[in-house]
């Protein structure tokens, strides 16, 4: 079918409005003569028609049984979430107090470990001055000899 | 597409009537004994609802293990947020809309799955028989039917989430576009386009069904 008819307002997707019933009055009117006019418009009209009304609805039988079962699972769950909500939230809240005390909290209040991070810079520079470390001896030796003159 | 339709002409043509039956609407008092956390009430809107939603979600998923986790996760949201639950529409509808965003974020989930993994779910996997046949129906009419529900299944596999949502409320639960348009928070003329797409692409995949 084209897409637009040149001699009304018959669309493709207008004929599956259609038979959902999803035209307003004006539009429904209007497809209806069209379709009582053009042939092969009035055609696909009934492929369209027959093709939705063959679709099966697929339907699960639940009997008594499973619905018991399913309720009982769904009952199950929510206690386990009852049982678990104050565990739950006391860890959360835990969790929350510690990070709003070390966000809240300075490095510089921290006794040793705040400036743990600082101490470990500067030993990285320091390690640049271990190749002078035999000066440093001889400067000892240099020192007491000093000391002993 | 079976041919158990006899040909109508256009002039005796009726649309349908778009109607989304609810059944066991929970009325205030059951609300009340819900909210006061009365032993047995929530059990009691479960027993009433299952069946229903389940069939929705298994409409819109097409496999009944996950259809049975999506109604219940749907109850579980319910009974979180039945202190927020002003009434404005039924419990029922409530939990309608619920389960079906639910299968739409399963459907995504699962496409992208699909996509990530290159896994093509196959055919086996589809629920087989567990869709009620015509008693009355032949052995060879339960049969063809049995292999046109598995091929639509197959071909609402191939559509988006939300062109499968729309066909799947608006054909087989007989809601209004409108209420879908509502349900999925979007414009109608949107719901109107995924609906036509949709019909559009399972013409095509079920073109060998047809008689002719």
């Amino acid at each position: 079918m084209k897409k637009k008819m040149a001699t009304g307002s018959c669309d493709s997707q207008a004929l599956s409005l259609y038979y959902y019933g999803e035209l307003d009055g004006t539009q429904r009117k209007s497809l209806e003569r069209h379709l009582q006019s053009c042939g092969s418009c009035a055609r696909e009209w009934q492929r369209l028609k027959r093709d939705l009304d063959g679709l099966e609805t697929p339907t699960l039988k639940l009997d008594a049984v499973a619905t018991r079962r399913f309720a009982a699972r769904v009952a199950e769950r929510i206690c386990r979430r009852k049982r678990s909500a104050p565990w739950l939230w006391g860890a959360v809240a835990t969790a929350g107090v510690i990070l709003f005390l070390a966000l809240l909290v300075p490095p510089a209040m921290l006794p040793e470990g705040g400036r743990r991070a600082t101490t470990d810079v500067a030993m990285v520079r320091d390690m640049e001055l271990l190749q002078y470390l035999d000066l440093l001896r001889d400067l000892d030796l240099l020192q007491g000899s000093e000391g002993q003159g | 597409m079976t041919s158990r339709v006899a040909p109508i002409v256009v002039d005796e043509f009726v649309p349908r009537e778009a109607s989304l039956v609810l059944q066991n609407d929970a009325d205030e008092g059951l609300l009340e004994l819900l909210r006061a956390g009365h032993p047995g009430a929530f059990e009691q809107l479960v027993a009433s609802q299952a069946s229903r939603l389940i069939n929705l979600a298994y409409r819109l998923v097409g496999n009944r293990a996950e259809a049975e986790e999506i109604a219940q996760e749907g109850f579980l949201r319910l009974h979180r947020s039945l202190h927020r639950f002003r009434g404005e529409c039924s419990l029922s509808s409530y939990l309608y809309r619920i389960v079906t965003r639910l299968a739409i974020d399963h459907l995504r989930r699962e496409r992208l799955r699909r996509k990530v993994f290159f896994f093509r779910r196959q055919n086996e996997d589809l629920d087989p028989v567990e869709m009620a046949a015509d008693a009355a129906a032949s052995p060879r009419d339960r049969l063809q039917a049995q292999e046109t529900g598995r091929r639509l299944q197959v071909a609402l596999g191939g559509l988006s989430a939300r062109q499968r949502t729309v066909f799947v409320l608006r054909h087989q639960e007989g809601m209004a576009l409108k209420e879908i348009a509502e349900t999925l928070g979007l414009e109608e003329g949107t719901v109107k386009v995924h609906l036509h797409r949709a019909v559009k692409a399972l013409r095509v995949a079920l073109e060998d069904l047809r008689e002719e």
